[in-house]
């Protein structure tokens, strides 16, 4: 499974990608902006894109908007990863259209497989 | 009968001196020494209605004849008792009076004849002196009304004096005085006499009888005299039809009866009542004597009512003058005083005999306004004008001791008989001054207080909905220049929305408001809308039910509750940020997957991980708890079975009681509480996890339920150290745990029992802690029963 991680966090993406990479066994690329989420999505065709939600310039809804504004991305499920903690705050990101919101801080252990749970049973 | 008559010489100086006799006014009786008539002219036999020529009667017997005739005089036995007396004596005696049955008055004498010394006979001369006694008589009675009535002090007496001056005066036996009383509607005797010369069970029994009867008008006849007003004469009473005193007249040898009205102007206010016990002549003259004596006492006695009236009067006007509250006081046209009631003397201290004839002016006025009040007066008297007559006044007056007091003051100009007079009325307003300074402090103390708080105050009329009265506070915070709020309506206060306009705005408002503190939107003036909190309460007033609300604007509130949200979100997603790094790296290490670490490495490792966790929930519980404080934590309440709540959140600490040796227990519940059952599980989590992380290894927590009342009663015992007692009424207060290093080791926020009670507190529930009776806790809630019948979510 290639799971694209997008945050301008390098200590975050770090974080995330051994988890996934090292526990969870799974291919990891990185994006540190909105811009280049866009152009790595639209190449790697990942899996999943874990989107973080505060970024400078082009944010997470951004993101969101602008990848199933494009036809190659439109069907590529996206799991927010925020820092936002507020139920409204949350609600509103999932009514986005996001498959689902994650929250910082994750628990290494179980980030890989909280990410396998949401999306396995899409692809099968 | 002869007469015999010696002829002698000296028979034509006799028959000369007995033509004399005959022409004479006087009556004449001649007797010889054994009472046989020599002489008698014709004045005798008139005077003694003796039908038979003089002449004839020469020779009668006038032993005999006086005995046969003796009813003639008033005293038959008395009068021949005296004739015998002056026969035997003797000796001349002129002018005795002697009264005749019929009333007349003749005046006796008895003169004896000696021829040489020896005893021949004797003469009696007899006149009739009637008239002339009877008119000295009259008189002197007439004088002696005058003198009683003159004497009488009162009505009672006038009556009594009266009766008594014209029975003995005129000699009626008896008499009697009656008025009308009961309101005119019966005549009743108030003086009788009898006369001392009356037999005394006589006297007595018509004294007494006389008293006790009474008459209706026209009844008798003194009801007679007195409904007709006219004067009555009855020869004999008891030949009257319906007299009223039968008994007695018979028996008490009632005959004539004269009864007059007491009469003034016009009106009859009583009766005289004059008795004789034989037959008496009525004369005009006596008529018009009693009828003049009646209208006499009437005079008096009309008089004597009137004064009594007048006294009366002016008695009851000094009780009333007395019994005011007010000082009054009157002053003549020199300004002396005339008139101090006790209202006066009790107020000013002086009495009524030390300021009586005194100049006001030197009595009651202050010095400093002497000079003002003797012009004034003088000035009203010269022109006729007055700046104080028919005014109210608040001026001072001075009292005796030389204290001066605030006085209201009013003064009228009552003429009497076309002299200037004046009465003024005082009243002493010491008190009202007092109050009215002590009202004014106050008011000015309410009154500062209001004009300088912070908060805004509104008084709204309930009725009409338009501000009474508003603080310089509530006219800045909604823009209005002094005084340009009152009389306007507080919907003009508010912004031009449908649910603000409707009619019954006023009272749905004041429905909502009344009692609590709420929060509103208003209108400011230069357009702009802008938040406020409102404390509404009603008062009641003299001027019907007034709402008073508190105002405060709410706008710089908001603007830091925003900022508070602001700065509490920036600043969880700023530590998030590191601490998901610091979380992330550290469970790499400490899983292993990036290789193994050294025991001493992975341990510590641990710890900083298990610390990061912790930091990560305090946030947490920093954000729910300012939202929970805020409010604007929404709960989705809902019918709920608490059974499913107990179960969720004994699952959610199962790991950790199992990993601490504990046990808990959940006895079954079937009730539905009304909650949001998310909410009540994070507070049931909270007190099982406090109650197992205090808990010694291999003890039980128990977990039970009741219903109390409208709620449902959620209890979690532990059997724990407890909490100790300076803790207990604060663990409920955010950050408390941290105070206690006992509580401190075991880890936590120290937020977790304020989150509880935040939570509880907004289903309208209560929370609370006691120690176990033998050690332990028992924690507890309360959240409210659902309705019977509500759906299950």
């Amino acid at each position: 499974m290639k799971v694209l991680v997008v945050d301008d966090e390098d200590d975050i993406r770090v974080v995330a990608r051994l988890s996934l990479a090292a526990i969870g066994r799974m291919d990891v690329v990185e994006a540190r902006s909105g811009t280049e989420a866009l152009e790595l999505a639209a190449r790697e065709r990942p899996d999943v894109v874990l989107l973080d939600v505060m970024m400078p310039r082009m944010d997470g809804p951004m993101t969101l908007q602008a990848l199933r504004a494009d036809p190659r991305t439109a069907d590529i499920p996206v799991v927010f990863l925020t820092a936002k903690a507020l139920p409204k705050e949350l609600s509103h990101l999932r009514d986005m259209g996001a498959l689902a919101v994650l929250t910082k801080p994750f628990d290494p252990a179980t980030l890989a497989a909280e990410l396998r749970a949401l999306v396995e049973p899409r692809q099968s | 009968m002869s007469f015999s008559w010696e002829p002698d010489p000296r028979s034509l100086a006799e028959a000369r001196l007995s033509g004399l006799l005959q022409s004479l006014t006087d009556a004449l009786l001649l007797e010889d020494e054994d009472r046989r008539i020599l002489l008698v002219n014709q004045a005798f036999c008139t005077l003694f209605a003796i039908p038979a020529p003089p002449d004839a009667l020469k020779g009668y017997d006038c032993a005999a004849a006086v005995r046969e005739t003796k009813h003639l005089f008033a005293d038959p036995d008395g009068t021949l008792g005296r004739i015998d007396a002056l026969l035997a004596a003797r000796t001349p005696v002129h002018g005795e009076i002697v009264h005749m049955a019929d009333g007349r008055i003749v005046e006796r004498d008895y003169i004896p004849v000696f021829l040489d010394h020896v005893y021949r006979g004797h003469l009696w001369r007899y006149r009739d002196i009637t008239a002339p006694t009877r008119a000295r008589e009259r008189v002197a009675t007439l004088s002696a009304v005058s003198r009683a009535l003159v004497d009488a002090h009162h009505e009672q007496d006038a009556h009594a004096r009266v009766i008594d001056a014209v029975c003995r005066g005129l000699g009626w036996p008896m008499g009697a005085s009656y008025v009308e009383t009961e309101g005119a509607a019966r005549l009743r005797a108030v003086a009788t006499y009898a006369s001392p010369d009356l037999p005394a069970d006589a006297a007595a029994r018509y004294e007494r009888e006389t008293r006790e009867v009474s008459f209706a008008p026209g009844e008798g006849l003194p009801g007679r005299v007195w409904r007709e007003g006219r004067a009555v004469w009855a020869a004999n009473v008891q030949d009257e039809p319906g007299f009223v005193r039968a008994g007695l007249a018979r028996e008490g040898g009632l005959v004539s009866m004269a009864l007059v009205p007491v009469r003034f102007s016009a009106q009859s206010l009583g009766v005289l009542e004059f008795v004789a016990t034989r037959h008496v002549t009525m004369d005009p003259e006596m008529r018009d004597l009693l009828e003049g004596v009646g209208d006499q006492l009437g005079q008096v006695i009309g008089r004597m009512r009137a004064r009594a009236e007048l006294a009366d009067r002016e008695a009851s006007l000094r009780a009333i003058l007395d019994s005011a509250l007010d000082a009054i006081l009157s002053v003549d046209v020199a300004g002396r005083v005339t008139e101090f009631n006790t209202a006066a003397e009790r107020i000013l201290g002086f009495s009524r005999e030390e300021v009586l004839g005194r100049p006001l002016g030197e009595v009651i006025v202050p010095h400093h306004l002497r000079q003002a009040h003797e012009h004034g007066f003088a000035r009203h008297l010269r022109t006729g004008e007055s700046r104080v007559l028919g005014q109210r006044l608040e001026l001072t007056a001075l009292k005796k001791d030389g204290s001066v007091i605030p006085a209201e003051v009013s003064i009228v100009r009552i003429d009497r008989e076309g002299t200037p007079a004046f009465t003024g009325f005082i009243r002493d307003i010491s008190d009202r001054v007092a109050r009215e300074h002590a009202l004014a402090a106050s008011e000015g103390r309410t009154r500062a207080v209001i004009e300088q708080m912070l908060e805004g105050l509104l008084l709204v009329d309930e009725a009409t909905g338009v501000i009474r009265l508003v603080n310089p506070a509530a006219e800045k915070m909604f823009g209005y220049e002094p005084g340009q709020m009152i009389g306007r309506h507080v919907r003009t206060l508010m912004p031009s929305r449908p649910e603000y306009a409707a009619s019954d705005f006023l009272t749905r408002a004041t429905e909502q408001a009344l009692g609590r503190t709420t929060e509103w939107e208003a209108l400011h003036t230069s357009g702009r809308t802008f938040p406020f909190e409102l404390q509404l309460s009603a008062l009641d007033t003299a001027d019907g039910r007034v709402l008073a609300g508190f105002v405060r604007d709410l706008t710089e509130r908001h603007a830091v509750e925003r900022l508070k949200k602001q700065f509490v979100s920036t600043v969880s997603h700023e530590l998030r940020t590191p601490l998901t790094s610091i979380r992330g790296s550290l469970g790499l290490l400490s899983s292993g997957a990036l290789g193994a670490l050294g025991p001493d490495a992975l341990r510590l490792v641990e710890i900083a991980e298990r610390n990061v966790v912790r930091l990560v929930g305090l946030i947490n519980d920093i954000l729910d708890l300012e939202r929970l404080e805020s409010g604007r934590m929404q709960m989705h309440l809902a019918a709920s079975p608490i059974d499913a709540i107990l179960t969720r959140s004994v699952e959610a600490v199962a790991a950790m009681a199992s990993g601490g040796g504990v046990r808990i227990d959940t006895a079954n519940a079937t009730a539905m509480v009304t909650a949001d059952a998310d909410r009540i599980v994070q507070v049931v989590v909270n007190l099982l996890s406090n109650a197992v992380k205090f808990s010694p290894p291999g003890g039980t927590v128990t977990v039970r339920t009741a219903a109390q009342g409208p709620d449902l009663l959620c209890d979690v015992l532990d059997e724990g150290p407890g909490v100790p007692a300076e803790y207990r009424d604060l663990i409920f207060e955010p950050f408390r745990q941290a105070e206690s290093t006992d509580v401190r080791q075991k880890g936590g926020s120290g937020l977790g029992l304020a989150i509880c009670r935040a939570i509880v507190e907004q289903h309208g529930g209560r929370i609370g802690m006691e120690p176990r009776e033998g050690g332990g806790s028992r924690f507890w809630f309360t959240v409210p029963l659902a309705a019977p019948g509500s759906a299950q979510p």
